[in-house]
């Protein structure tokens, strides 16, 4: 089957292979409604959001011991927090090898062969190229050129140095700085997951971290094709570009939609490329689905990054990715590819 | 209620309850429509079931229109029903109810709302005089308690429809008078209990049913007012004030001062309305045989919200502690109680009484109430305690809804987590995805519907409005219904009566210093049982 398809909403009908073939099997006009309940709290400096068919038992208590990990989580993980691991980290693996927490060091390790196989679009050691632009504490700026390739110049994955034996880590560079701003959410989800999972033995629930991060466990009842995911236009909130379906998937969702900033006319996103050290641009949004969150929020920053090629080459060689992408062009397409359920 | 709140703990709450308020509106409407339409706010009428008038109003007569009166005036919408008639036998509430009460904004009066067309409103002193005038289909009465039973009975009679205020009735044989003169005469009979209306209450109880909170196994209501704070006269009064009767000590609503025209008026007349004098028809909420005390004006609302919580049980016992015990001579006097503490035993669902009609005897909710008159310190409401979690009503504002702390929880703050319940039809988004990222997250539901329950800044309705609009439809729709109690608006007769039953029996059982068990036979219109001390009122019905 021809993995690639490049539509407009507007003439998807001419459109063949993949896309109509999943719009065959899931339109469905007459399925069930869904009952949910959820339960959300904020964390992260977002709302993490846990969501049960109704009925599900003791979906409450299961949902707040959920929310009390992420807590957990975000006070491990966090670069605002003085006393989580991550600034320890900071601190002082450039001077010593750190021994640290063996789950953070597997999320670490994941990190850096995400970052490799995505050819450096995604990088947790560009941390001080973050503080640089203000993204950190602010106030937001646009630093010179000189500061951008000086500061190039002291990160970079390979200087990441993981001792399996010893679960420690060392940066190589010792100016050197993590933030796992990129992977943060969608590990927490994952972490949240094998709760659910291995504690409970649920495993029908939604989970996501504002809304951008998401983690679908297996359909609820009555809805075979997973679970519906809108995916809407990032400056038209009422726009839907897309439907999602999730079933034991994840989804990564990137936009320069917030957190931008402006000056001297020119707008600024968030999402920095890590090569260039300067904001990436050309996509609208990116949405990709993967087996796990972790790796699908690294890939949807990476490919937000990258551009639509080295998305598509990525996906040709990883079938269990897929990808929407909405361009940042006039002619506004969307890009599917890969293992993605998707209605219009 | 809920005094331990901080106002961002509020904010949370009424955010929890705002979800899930919004999410099950959201479902009421779809369900009430074909698939494919879209998603939009559910307006009163599609979730209370009634339908445009095609610009044919009933035309309505308001019969009282002292405090409640004017309020209802304010809320009514006259698409729906048009007042062609007022009638009070007070000619300071006939002035008031067209001029409006400028330090009321919810009494704005007949000429700012009617405009030039209020000067076509008929105004009648005597209601005889208006249930002969053949246009007038309806009626609306805001009079004095104790002569509900009888300008309703005979508003029936003469072919009117009948929206009462509440409480229905100043006992409950007239209740049950009231119920089969509406049978006989085949005229609707709806008792203005609003909260039957109001969406916030509504949806409170669908959050209750989705089982969110857990166990429920005890209610707190209360309505306290300071009324103890000195009275201060108006500067510049539209009416003097007649020197015949004792001033207001206190600013006590019930305690109003009495104007010059009005005794003037009705010093020998009101006597053939039933009243000693002009005093205890200007403050008949003081005396037990005009009226029914604060169980009756205050507590049977909230009752009220304590059955519609449980699913519209009745309950199986009553006692309570009751006084007047801040007010006496010179000092705002008064028979009726100022202060009354009371204890329900309602039928928990599991109840062989309960909404699921259960075999759990042990399945009791323990309702109590108080309303008190020296002390305003938390806001009027019912706090729903469940094993699992916390709904509080506010004022008829606000709903707030919190989840228990777990006790094998480190370091939760149970305030701070949000419970919502959503239904979406088949393969419609659950969720919409959104590109936020570090700081911020988009607000954003599923759907585009625009929020259907308490925006900020627009009061909610407390349920007026809706409960005219209704006993108007109902009554539009009538002659091509089965007649029926099915047919009637939602707070007919026999419900309205459950709420009678429940004030009065509370009233008995503090006067009595005694528990009592309600009587199943009370509460059926067709039985002749009432309870003991539904004493014979001074007032006739006849």
């Amino acid at each position: 089957m021809d993995r690639r398809s490049l539509i407009s909403p507007a003439n998807i009908t001419h459109n063949s292979g993949l896309i109509s073939s999943v719009l065959e099997t899931i339109f469905s006009p007459n399925a069930p409604e869904l009952s949910l309940v959820h339960i959300k709290r904020r964390a992260m400096a977002t709302d993490f959001e846990i969501s049960f068919p109704l009925g599900t038992k003791d979906a409450v208590l299961m949902a707040e011991d959920c929310l009390d990990l992420i807590s957990v989580l975000e006070n491990q993980l966090s670069v605002y927090i003085q006393k989580s691991e991550v600034v320890n980290i900071n601190q002082n693996a450039g001077k010593t090898p750190v021994v640290i927490e063996p789950n953070l060091f597997h999320l670490l390790q994941k990190a850096k062969s995400l970052s490799h196989e995505t050819n450096q679009g995604f990088d947790i050691t560009a941390g001080k190229l973050v503080k640089l632009w203000g993204f950190f504490k602010g106030p937001k700026r646009v630093p010179s050129e000189i500061e951008i390739i000086n500061i190039l110049s002291t990160f970079g994955s390979d200087s990441l140095i993981l001792d399996p034996a010893k679960k420690t880590v060392f940066f190589s560079k010792p100016e050197m700085e993590i933030n796992l701003g990129a992977i943060g959410k969608g590990y927490a989800l994952d972490r949240v997951k094998g709760l659910l999972l291995n504690k409970f033995g649920v495993s029908s629930f939604m989970i996501h971290g504002g809304k951008s991060s998401i983690v679908c466990g297996s359909s609820p009842q009555n809805q075979s094709k997973g679970w519906p995911i809108a995916i809407n236009h990032p400056w038209q909130p009422n726009k839907r570009i897309a439907t999602v379906f999730l079933k034991n998937r994840a989804l990564g969702i990137s936009a320069a939609t917030y957190n931008n900033f402006e000056s001297n006319g020119i707008k600024y996103g968030h999402i920095l490329n890590p090569k260039t050290g300067y904001p990436a641009n050309g996509i609208a949004t990116c949405v990709v689905a993967a087996p796990d969150a972790t790796s699908a929020d690294a890939l949807s920053t990476a490919f937000f990054v990258l551009g639509t090629n080295a998305a598509i080459q990525y996906c040709e060689n990883h079938e269990e990715v897929g990808i929407l992408i909405l361009s940042e062009n006039e002619k506004e397409q969307v890009l599917v590819v890969g293992n993605l359920a998707v209605e219009f | 209620m809920a005094m331990n709140l901080t106002p961002e703990q509020k904010e949370q709450g009424k955010s929890n309850f705002q979800n899930v308020s919004q999410d099950l509106s959201r479902r009421g409407f779809l369900k009430g429509l074909s698939a494919g339409a879209g998603v939009a706010a559910i307006t009163p009428a599609v979730y209370f079931g009634y339908k445009s008038m095609e610009g044919n109003p009933v035309r309505a007569a308001l019969i009282g229109c002292g405090d409640e009166g004017g309020i209802l005036v304010g809320a009514h919408n006259p698409e729906y029903l048009k007042f062609t008639a007022i009638c009070d036998i007070r000619p300071y509430n006939r002035d008031r109810i067209m001029e409006g009460d400028p330090k009321v904004p919810l009494r704005p009066g007949f000429k700012k709302l009617y405009g030039p067309e209020s000067k076509d409103i008929k105004i009648f002193t005597d209601y005889k005089k208006v249930l002969e005038d053949k246009s007038i289909e309806a009626v609306v009465i805001a009079t004095p308690l104790c002569n509900h039973a009888r300008i309703a009975i005979d508003a029936m009679k003469a072919g009117k429809h009948v929206l009462c205020e509440k409480l229905m009735a100043w006992n409950v044989s007239q209740c049950k008078e009231m119920i089969k003169v509406s049978k006989e005469t085949q005229k609707i009979l709806s008792i203005g209990h609003q909260r039957h209306y109001s969406m916030l209450y509504s949806h409170a109880f669908e959050v209750l049913k989705s089982g969110v909170i857990g166990d429920v196994k005890h209610i707190r209501a209360l309505w306290h007012r300071n009324n103890s704070w000195p009275f201060v006269a108006d500067a510049a009064p539209r009416f003097p004030i007649a020197k015949e009767y004792p001033a207001p000590k206190y600013r006590d609503g019930w305690y109003p001062p009495i104007y010059q025209i009005d005794h003037d008026e009705l010093k020998e007349q009101s006597k053939m309305f039933g009243f000693k004098s002009v005093e205890e028809l200007v403050r008949w909420r003081l005396y037990n045989e005009t009226g029914g005390g604060l169980m009756a004006e205050l507590g049977s609302h909230q009752l009220d919200a304590c059955s519609i919580f449980l699913g519209k049980v009745h309950p199986l016992s009553v006692s309570g502690v009751g006084g007047k015990i801040f007010y006496g001579p010179d000092r705002n006097d008064r028979d009726s109680d100022d202060s009354v503490f009371v204890t329900f035993e309602f039928p928990g669902p599991n109840h062989p009484k309960g909404m699921n009609k259960g075999s759990d005897k042990d399945d009791i909710v323990v309702v109590t109430y108080s309303s008190l008159n020296t002390n305003g310190f938390e806001q009027y409401g019912e706090c729903v305690m469940g094993s699992r979690g916390t709904m509080i009503v506010e004022a008829e504002q606000s709903v707030m809804l919190y989840n228990e702390k777990n006790p094998s929880k480190k370091s939760t703050d149970p305030k701070s987590t949000s419970i919502s319940v959503s239904t979406t039809p088949g393969n419609k988004p659950v969720l919409e995805a959104s590109s936020t990222w570090g700081p911020g997250g988009a607000p954003s539901a599923v759907g585009s519907g625009a929020p259907a329950a308490s925006g900020a800044g627009t009061p909610v309705s407390r349920g007026y409005k809706e409960e005219m609009e209704d006993f108007a439809y109902k009554i539009r729709v009538w002659d091509k219904s089965s007649k029926s109690e099915a047919d009637m608006p939602r707070c007919h007769g026999r419900v309205a009566m459950a709420d009678a039953i429940i004030a009065l029996t509370s009233n008995i059982a503090m006067k009595k210093k005694q528990r009592i068990d309600f009587n199943e036979s009370w509460f059926d219109p067709l039985s002749a049982e009432v309870p003991d001390g539904d004493t014979v009122p001074r007032i006739p019905v006849v």
